[in-house]
This record gives C-alpha cells, structure tokens and sequence, in this order.
C-alpha cells in the first residue's frame, strides 16, 4: 500500500516536471553549456589538463547541474499542490517520493554531464564501473540533501539564491567522499581497495536520509 | 544570587588558566616550544564552541517539540555565540598553525572541517534572516540547526580520522595524551575548557535578555 | 598628609630598585625569550580578548538599537 503510493507520488513527479518539454530541455543546455565553457577555458589539447583537474571540473559541473535541477522541480510546488499533498499523503511519503524521483533526475543529469564532458575533454577513467557506482551514490546523498534543504528554502520564500547558500556546506561531505572516489577511479584503483571509502560515503548517504526521515515531519505540518 | 555565582566562577576559572597556563611549568617539546601554551587557549574555543553548539541543538529540538519561542531564542543566541568561538578557535589555530607547521593554512583535515562548520552556521543565520513570520523562522531554522550539528560531528570527528592529519589524535598521528598531555597540563586544561564554557553561557544569556527587550516592544506594537 | 607621604616614599624606593636594576647590564628577553615562541601564546590571548571585545560591542549596539525603539 505504502509502495504504491509512493510510487504513485514519484509518477506525479514526474509528471509535474515533464508537462513542459522545456524542462527536460532545459537541463541538457545547462549543463552542454558548462562543459563547454570549461571546455573553451582550458583550451584542451589532449592530455595538457591533469586528471586532478579534470576531476575537479567535472564535480564542479555535476554539483551546479544538480542544484539547478533540484531547485527548478520544487519551484513548481504551488502551496496550493502541498496543501492537497499534505491532507492526502504522509510526510514520510512524501519526501521519499521526492528523493526517489530527484535521485533519478540527477542520475540523468550527471549522465549527461560525464557523457559530454568526456566527449570534449577525453576519458581518463580507468575503472569505470567504480567511477558508475560512486556517481550513483554520490546523487543519492545529494538528492536527499537537496530535496530537503531546497523544501527549507521554499519555506523561507529565498529561491534558489538561498538554497545554495545552504547546500553547498552541507553538500560537502558528501562531494568530498565522491571526488576521492572519483579520483581512484581515474588511477584505476579496484573496487576492493576503494571499499573503505565506499562503505563511508554509503554511511553518510544513510546518515543524511535519517536525518531527513526524522526532521521533515516537521517541517511539513504547520 | 545563583545567577551572579557562576558568572563569577567562570571569570574565576578563567583567570585560573591564564595564570597557571603562563606560569605551570610544560613538557619542552621540539617545536612547539612555549606555543604547547596554546593547549590552555586554542583548544578550549573549541570546546567551547561545541559546546555553545550543542546547547544551540537540544533547544533547537526542545523547540520543536513545545513550540515554545524562549527556545529558539537559546538556540539562536548560544549559536552566535558558537560562532565566536568558532572564528577565534580558527584564527588563534592558524598563527598556531604559522609557527609550528609552517603555514596559517595547510589543508589539514580538521581545518578544511572546521571551516566547513562555520559556513553551515553562517547559512544558519541567512536562513534565519530571510523570514518575516518568527514562528516559521523558529521551526525552519530549528530544523535546519538540527542537520548542521549532526553532520558537523562526523566532520570533525570520524572524517579526519581516516585521513592523514597534523593534529594530534588524527590519522597517523598519535592523541596528546600519548606524549604530552600529562597531568600537570590536564589541571589547567579541564577547568580552563569549564570557564570558557560557563563564560559563553554568560554571554549567551546576555544576549537573550536583549531579545526578550525586542520581543517585549514587538508584542506592545 | 602622611598617607601621602608613606605612599611618595614607596613609590620612591620603587622607582629606585627598578634604576638599580635597569642600570646592570642583564640580559632581557633577548630574542624574545630565546625564541621559546611565547609571543604566539600572547598573540593568541590577545586575539581572545580582541574577539570578545568585538562580540561586547556588537551586544551593546543591540541593546541600543532595543532601546531606542
């Protein structure tokens, strides 16, 4: 019962964000856009950029991506929607609804952000299914993070301005176990050395989605 | 009369270590030198610091359970109050830093952590300046408090552990206690971290006696 | 008027066991100690004090502006 409302409420997500064309669209520009202006500013005659660098640009633009698409979906939540929400469906629910649907936009988005910026920039990675794996827990923890601060942001009336000024701190942990994994990846470490770090970031994904399980029901009601 | 008691004794304390920690004799370590001093006088903002922190946290979660509004005001003004203890942990650490590693800034894990921390509670205070309602801002910024304390523990003490870090007690470097936290320095240091706690108290509680003034002309208005 | 007096006198006997022994060559804090570094510790202190001065200060201008509502 609970399942099919949740996945109930991540089509209506979905839904919400996939009405307008534009939206989808939207996102894919952003982030051609920003691997291409890092591709003009390094002027990149292969192999000149380090891999620290070319690590740290990627994460830069996956970061940005991420907040701007978080950001946009809950734009879109009228009082109006979150009231009819709120009377409906449990706050838990709710905000795994949210997390869900956001987890897989970001996995998208960074998709297409690593897919164009190994098309400009070429591919370093030598271990690619640690580089994958790592992408995708590190937009867990960032969905979570961000579903809830930008629905404090929404609160606060402050737009995506304020949402960054609270993200990007508490994003940080976060982004510091996915750019050292990211960086092994690139060395061509095995997934069995990098298991330390793995279990770690796993943790902190877990301690975040606690966090936000226990502090939404509170945010929610009024 | 309790009220003024304790104040006294946090003075009194404090007093204490600056006496004890410029006169005790120390452990003569290379280096360091007479900067291991600084044990009686970085160190403690810290604590005090996480201190002020963690009280700024109960009443952030005491708030949400009795939405009482004497609540927040504890959790915000013992949060600034953090928040200078913060900043002279860290500019008191990086001259620390200057002498005995080398450079104000060297990248060290509990550094990059602390900093990290300040900015999640500078956010806390632009959060709290972008409400007009102070119902909302109390429940949204106790929330947000809440997630900024919780993630700021493992920041500052699981992750610079599994990394290499100069402090002591990280990575590979051995705890003070292993070489030259003896008991002669935890006689000061223990009361010295007491004082500067009980002194942010004091000036935590000044500052809601300011606000309770302000509330009191916002109800009359 | 004796108090005055006692006090001229101390302050006079004072003055001149610091002459007598400013007047020998001994030495002083050269190199600050011996480069012991104990100016970081007072460097420290004194940023301590500056910061709690600062956040005083803050505290009082609040207080003002309650007022003066």
């Amino acid at each position: 019962m609970h399942f099919q409302n949740i996945c109930f409420l991540v089509k209506k997500e979905f839904d919400t964000d996939f009405r307008g064309k534009n939206a989808l669209a939207s996102v894919v520009v952003y982030s051609l856009s920003a691997v291409f202006i890092a591709y003009l500013s390094f002027q990149v005659k292969r192999g000149i950029i380090s891999s620290y660098t070319w690590n740290a640009v990627l994460w830069l633009i996956v970061m940005f991506c991420s907040i701007n698409a978080v950001a946009k979906n809950f734009a879109q939540d009228t009082s109006g929607k979150l009231l009819y929400q709120y009377i409906l469906h449990r706050p838990a629910q709710v905000i795994t609804a949210k997390i869900l649907y956001s987890a897989l936009l970001l996995q998208f988005i960074s998709g297409i952000s690593v897919f164009f910026y190994i098309l400009f920039m070429k591919n370093p990675i030598q271990n690619i299914s640690l580089f994958a794996a790592n992408l995708i827990l590190v937009n867990i923890g960032l969905a979570t993070i961000l579903v809830f601060l930008s629905s404090i942001s929404h609160k606060a009336a402050g737009g995506a301005g304020l949402l960054a000024i609270l993200a990007f701190p508490v994003l940080i942990p976060v982004l510091l176990f996915g750019i050292k994994i990211s960086y092994l990846a690139i060395e061509g470490v095995s997934l069995g050395d990098s298991l330390k770090n793995i279990t770690l970031l796993c943790s902190i994904d877990v301690l975040c989605a606690a966090l936000v399980y226990i502090l939404f029901p509170y945010l929610w009601k009024n | 009369m309790a009220s003024i008691t304790w104040r006294i004794v946090s003075i009194i304390i404090i007093i204490y270590s600056f006496i004890g920690g410029l006169m005790f004799d120390v452990p003569k370590l290379p280096i360091l030198n007479e900067t291991v001093r600084n044990l009686y006088f970085h160190v403690p903002t810290w604590f005090a610091m996480l201190y002020m922190l963690g009280y700024s946290m109960v009443h952030s979660i005491i708030y949400l359970r009795k939405n009482n509004i004497i609540n927040d005001l504890e959790a915000d003004e013992s949060a600034k109050v953090g928040m200078l203890f913060g900043i002279l942990g860290m500019v008191t650490g990086m001259l620390w830093a200057q002498y005995t590693w080398g450079a104000f800034w060297s990248g060290d894990p509990k550094q990059n952590a602390s900093a990290i921390g300040l900015m999640m509670y500078a956010a806390y205070f632009v959060l709290r300046n972008s409400f007009a309602d102070i119902y909302l801002r109390a429940k949204v910024s106790a929330v947000y408090n809440i997630l900024c304390f919780m993630i700021l523990i493992p920041l500052l003490f699981v992750l610079p552990r599994l990394t290499d870090s100069l402090h002591p007690g990280n990575g590979g470097n051995p705890g003070f206690n292993a070489y030259d936290l003896d008991n002669r320095m935890r006689l000061i240091f223990y009361p010295a971290i007491v004082g500067w706690c009980m002194f942010g108290m004091w000036l935590c509680k000044a500052g809601i006696k300011i606000e309770l003034l302000n509330n009191e002309y916002d109800q009359k208005n | 008027m004796n108090m005055i007096k006692k006090i001229s006198i101390v302050i006079s006997i004072v003055l001149g066991a610091c002459q007598i022994s400013w007047s020998q060559n001994v030495e002083m804090a050269d190199n600050f100690r011996k480069e012991g570094k104990i100016y970081v510790v007072i460097a420290t202190i004194c940023m301590i004090l500056v910061g709690i001065a600062a956040y005083l200060l803050w505290l009082e201008k609040r207080l003002n502006d309650a007022k003066n509502k």
